[in-house]
């Protein structure tokens, strides 16, 4: 080589370093110094890959590997005709997967875009730290346009970082956080479009619920929305995302942070039925969470429908008489129940005021809220099950029975008992002084009925019959069928009835009697008591619900159902998975003689002359025959009180208006209870209530002008 | 003829360990960038360069690296030169200035410096051989380093800088540092430690707000962390020589960094620690395929190698590696004079710190630097580089006979 014959080489080449021996010794310790070194970095190694290998091949799999679920659709709800009360509407939510948000970004323009700061770097290496700042603009960038794109008031960045942060602190980084819902759908549309750009932001679908009749079925149908912390615990859970083991792998389960359930109503009810079986999913995804390929796949399996034994029509007739009715009476609340006294269908319920189910549907705000819960009538109870009062003169109708089967040679079908129109009882206490007096309603207005039967009195509504037969009479050597055989009856006939597999929520009436006072209250218990209860008054109450079914008793000759709100379930190909079954709950043991008398006797209320509903026998007219019971309740509540309009302030008690009725009399399709709260004379109001309902329900051809009328008083 | 005879002392070892560090390094890049279209090609660019990089060494190891000597005021001047210069007119990033932009081709002048630096100072203490007292050459050799460290340091860059003192370090320890030198740098050394501690305690410069974001990346509050910064403060500041994610990033190396601060380091080790003993294959790493760690190509290709080929494969890397590490300082120990031994020393040493830098940043050992794998990593000046230095190593080998007439 040239190079060698440089002079300057030859020159360092002769004098040998002094110090060579102990620099050699030197290179052999470091020698050894880089051999324990590599040694301990191939020792940390094996212990990276060999001990702790499962450990990161797990963390490795809960990045690559994602499963996710997808949501069936939900069944549909039917009324009993097969017309949908309920529509499937997507609702779009916005969340975070934090995991996911900090994933580094190649591409500069989008940095640049978001930031509006232009950074820029080589493909070269980079500095870490340096990056982490990046990241942390990047994000907050990200939280920004997010807040921009969405436009919600209350989403600002600043809520977003805090939702994102808590996720984290909390150590849930796989999971979306939910910064946004309800977000419309162009809106959606655009942010999905730009996700690309902002890592972390995906877009989700909710199953969310559109009740095209919103109030009409609103108290039967509920809602759907989030699962609530209180009920969280009775559904398993299974949060998107999670570790999955194979056995799991499409099995049904609930996420509990974004999954809608039937809140309340049928909605919650049938829940099983409706929801349906989720899809699940598991795929590679990149770091941008894009989908590299599907590993196993499972399709959603659609929810079965429901059909209602509700009948869209009756509703209408029944919410728009309703409607009409507490104008006229200028009652703040009323319910109506229509039953098929053959099977215990609940072909209509509706009861005011009410709620429209949509506005819990999509996320009631706070203000529809406060309203709701100022509204001191209580719209979200449901008037026709919820609501316990003392039934009046309907419930006469179980006094009778109980009078008849508890036939003795005091009291028995053939026994004529006098009605002065007024009676005295002595005063036990004091009995040179003056007695406390009762009066039938007719002798309020001086007049009397004079002798009558089990049949005639409840033709009349005969308050003194009814007392002296249950609560005995000494002066006419009567003695009394009893409060508690009366409870009895009124058990029998499903007053306080609690074992209604309903589907929505309701409240068992209180059939009171002695023992029963004694044991609940230990209250005192008079014969003034057994006065009472015998004529609906008193400590007794009882639903709209649980009246329609007396009436139904009565007209079916003596069965008493448990009321259904689900005719039958369909699945997505329409066969009939559960089909309808009527429910015996037990025969109310009355004998077949003792049902025809109250038959007979309802069917005088209205079709003979004289009879309290005398006045709607004009149906008959028109080709239909009815049997009805009137009823009119006097009660003081709370309310009544605040508005003083209970003595001493009036003269008089405030009263319900109420009305029991089936038709037609011979053949009975349809049985119902009307109750008006604060609505008057049952006569007055509720019955022509009633009469219309069936007028329009049996499509009889009544001029609107001939139509009962409701009226502001009139005779019970 | 001489070149004839010389050849036959040819390191075949080392230049076999290098050629095969250089495939390896080749296939890693192809699969950790073909997923991503913007870097799809780059393998081919590493590869062009390699092959140019091993003629590049055989050309050195043919130069009588004596001839070197002549160059090294030159030298000097020309790393001095290039390490202002970038501060003046280097591209900036993140706060940081460490390469020019040349046509075709990123000069990052830290990488550079790093063989420069070794010719100059195994010049500098070969030709003070046998001077006493001793600590004079360790005190003039240091301020020649010196002003090397602070432009560097300057960047900011903080492992280079490093890697300069630890090359000055080894040179000087084979270059005959006595005894009580070492006691007495061993305990500058101990208290330069105890300085650090209590500096690092002090409350620093809030400066960038990494803490805080590796906080809340890692799910862990921070004291500071009381109201959302929602309007980002993205530039560290440039002043001052030391930033506290520096002293961060030291004590994260003096007593272990927390798994969670960063999360690239977390997922590069998922990527490693995956891989288990014989990796998922090539092509074949969830966590490199899919995008998981980013330059996976650079600084964090030793993990892909991890995840792909296992424990096998990263350990044949490391086996490679240290083959030539050692063949190096085995050169230094049969060179045939100072100059040479500590021109092979220095090579060794500034392959070892690279080394060991980059993969104990991937074993959680180390903190997160912008220091590459040599002969693997992509990157063309540092590959350039370290195939200079081989050639150096290789020339020092070719001539270690004392006489070539004796032989």
């Amino acid at each position: 080589m040239v190079f060698d014959e440089f002079p300057i080489q030859r020159r360092s080449s002769h004098a040998p370093p002094p110090n060579e021996s102990g620099g050699r010794v030197r290179l052999l310790l470091l020698m050894a110094a880089v051999l324990v070194v590599f040694a301990t970095m191939s020792g940390r190694l094996f212990y990276l890959q060999n001990t702790r290998q499962s450990e990161f091949e797990g963390e490795a799999l809960r990045r690559s590997n994602v499963v996710r679920y997808s949501a069936a659709t939900r069944g549909l709800i039917y009324d009993r005709n097969g017309i949908p009360l309920v529509r499937n509407a997507p609702s779009y939510q916005i969340a975070i997967v934090p995991i996911r948000q900090v994933a580094y970004s190649d591409d500069e323009e989008a940095i640049n875009l978001l930031t509006g700061l232009p950074i820029t770097t080589t493909t070269g290496s980079l500095a870490m730290n340096d990056a982490a700042v990046r990241q942390r603009i990047e994000r907050i960038a990200v939280y920004n346009r997010l807040a921009q794109l969405v436009n919600q008031p209350s989403i600002t960045a600043g809520e977003i970082y805090t939702k994102v942060l808590q996720a984290r602190l909390a150590g849930r980084t796989f999971e979306p956080v939910v910064v946004a819902e309800n977000v419309p759908r162009d809106t959606a549309q655009i942010i999905q479009e730009q996700s690309l750009l902002m890592p972390g932001v995906v877009v989700q679908t909710v199953g969310s619920r559109i009740y095209p009749f919103g109030e009409l079925f609103g108290a039967v149908l509920g809602y759907t929305g989030k699962i609530l912390d209180t009920t969280a615990r009775q559904y398993s859970l299974q949060r998107n995302g999670a570790n999955l083991v194979d056995a799991d792998f499409g099995s049904y389960r609930y996420d509990i942070d974004n999954d809608r359930i039937g809140v309340t109503g049928i909605e919650a009810f049938t829940e099983r039925e409706l929801r349906g079986v989720k899809g699940v999913r598991e795929s590679v995804v990149d770091v941008s969470f894009e989908e590299i390929n599907v590993v196993r796949e499972v399709t959603p399996t659609v929810g079965n429908n429901v059909r209602l034994t509700l009948d869209l029509r009756l509703q209408n007739i029944l919410s728009e008489t309703l409607h009409y009715g507490m104008n006229e009476s200028g009652a703040p609340r009323g319910a109506v129940v229509a039953l098929n006294p053959n099977t215990g269908e609940i072909l209509g319920m509706v009861g005011f005021p009410t709620y429209d189910n949509n506005i819990f549907a999509r996320g009631v705000t706070p203000d529809e809220l406060a309203t709701l819960n100022a509204d001191i009538h209580k719209p979200q109870l449901n008037h026709a099950t919820q609501e316990a009062v003392q039934p009046g003169s309907t419930f006469k109708i179980v006094s009778a029975a109980a009078i008849l089967q508890e036939s003795s040679d005091s009291v028995n079908a053939d026994t004529m008992i006098d009605d002065p129109g007024v009676f005295e009882l002595p005063d036990n206490f004091n009995p040179e002084g003056k007695g406390q007096k009762f009066y039938c309603w007719i002798g309020l207005r001086g007049g009397r009925h004079g002798l009558q039967n089990t049949e005639l009195a409840i033709k009349n509504s005969c308050n003194t019959y009814f007392r002296k037969s249950i609560g005995g009479y000494k002066p006419d050597n009567i003695i009394g069928v009893g409060s508690d055989a009366l409870s009895k009856w009124a058990e029998a006939f499903g007053i306080g009835e609690s074992s209604y597999d309903l589907g929505v929520p309701y409240v068992p009436g209180y059939p009171a009697s002695f023992s029963r006072n004694l044991q609940r209250q230990g209250g005192i218990w008079t014969q003034g008591d057994d006065y009472n209860i015998a004529i609906g008054q008193g400590k007794l109450n009882a639903t709209v619900l649980e009246m329609a079914n007396v009436a139904a008793v009565v007209a079916n000759g003596g069965t008493l159902y448990q009321p259904q709100l689900v005719r039958d379930v369909i699945d997505s190909q329409n066969h009939i998975v559960h089909p309808f079954q009527p429910k015996i709950l037990r025969r109310v043991p009355i004998d077949p003689a003792n049902i025809a008398i109250l038959q007979r006797g309802m069917w005088r209320v209205v079709n003979e002359d004289g009879g309290t509903a005398s006045y709607t026998a004009s149906l008959k007219k028109w080709g239909l025959e009815y049997a009805a019971k009137t009823g009119t309740a006097e009660y003081c509540d709370d309310l009544a009180q605040q508005a003083k309009i209970c003595p001493p302030y009036t003269d008089f008690l405030p009263t319900h208006a109420w009305y029991i009725a089936y038709a037609p009399a011979d053949n009975p399709q349809i049985a119902l209870a009307v109750y008006l709260y604060n609505g008057g004379q049952g006569s007055a109001t509720a019955g022509p209530l009633a009469a219309r309902i069936l007028a329009k329900y049996f499509n009889l051809q009544i001029p609107e002008d001939q139509l009962p009328r409701v009226q502001k008083s009139a005779q019970d | 003829m001489l070149d004839r005879r010389i050849w036959r002392q040819f390191d075949w070892l080392l230049f076999v360990a290098v050629v095969a560090l250089l495939a390896i390094g080749i296939v890693m890049i192809y699969s950790a960038t073909q997923r991503d279209p913007v870097i799809r090609g780059l393998w081919l660019d590493q590869a062009f360069t390699a092959v140019g990089a091993v003629f590049l060494l055989l050309l050195l190891a043919a130069f009588d690296y004596a001839l070197l000597r002549n160059f090294t005021p030159f030298l000097y001047l020309l790393t001095i030169g290039m390490l202002i210069l970038v501060l003046v007119v280097g591209q900036e990033s993140f706060g940081a200035r460490r390469w020019f932009r040349l046509p075709g081709f990123d000069l990052q002048p830290g990488e550079v410096t790093k063989v420069l630096l070794t010719v100059v100072l195994a010049r500098f203490i070969a030709d003070r051989e046998g001077r006493r007292p001793y600590l004079e050459t360790i005190v003039l050799s240091g301020l020649l380093v010196l002003p090397c460290v602070g432009l560097i340091m300057l960047q900011p860059n903080l492992s280079t800088a490093l890697t300069i003192v630890f090359l000055w370090l080894a040179v000087i320890f084979v270059g005959g540092l006595a005894r009580e030198h070492i006691l007495l740098m061993g305990g500058a050394a101990v208290a330069l430690l105890l300085a650090f501690l209590i500096v690092s305690r002090l409350p620093v410069e809030t400066v960038p707000t990494n803490d805080q974001a590796a906080a809340a990346a890692s799910g862990r509050p921070t004291p500071t962390s009381a109201a959302p910064g929602i309007t980002a403060t993205p530039a560290p500041p440039t002043q001052g020589l030391i930033r506290s994610y520096q002293l961060k990033r030291i004590e994260n190396l003096l007593f272990g960094g927390q798994q969670g601060e960063n999360y690239q380091s977390d997922q590069a080790l998922i990527a490693l620690g995956s891989g288990g003993m014989l990796g998922k294959g090539l092509l074949k790493g969830t966590q490199t395929q899919y995008g998981y760690f980013p330059v996976r190509h650079t600084d964090f290709i030793f993990s892909v190698i991890g995840e792909e080929l296992g424990f096998v494969g990263a350990t044949i890397c490391l086996l490679l590696l240290f083959t030539v590490i050692l063949r190096a300082l085995w050169a230094a120990y049969i060179a045939r004079d100072n100059f040479g031994r500590l021109l092979c020393v220095g090579v060794a040493a500034v392959l070892f710190l690279q080394t060991y830098i980059n993969v104990g940043m991937q074993v959680g050992w180390a903190p997160v630097t912008g220091v590459v794998l040599p002969f693997i990593s992509y990157g063309r000046t540092n590959l350039i580089v370290v195939m200079v230095a081989v050639g150096i190593v290789e020339s020092v080998v070719l001539r270690h006979r004392r006489s070539p007439f004796a032989a």
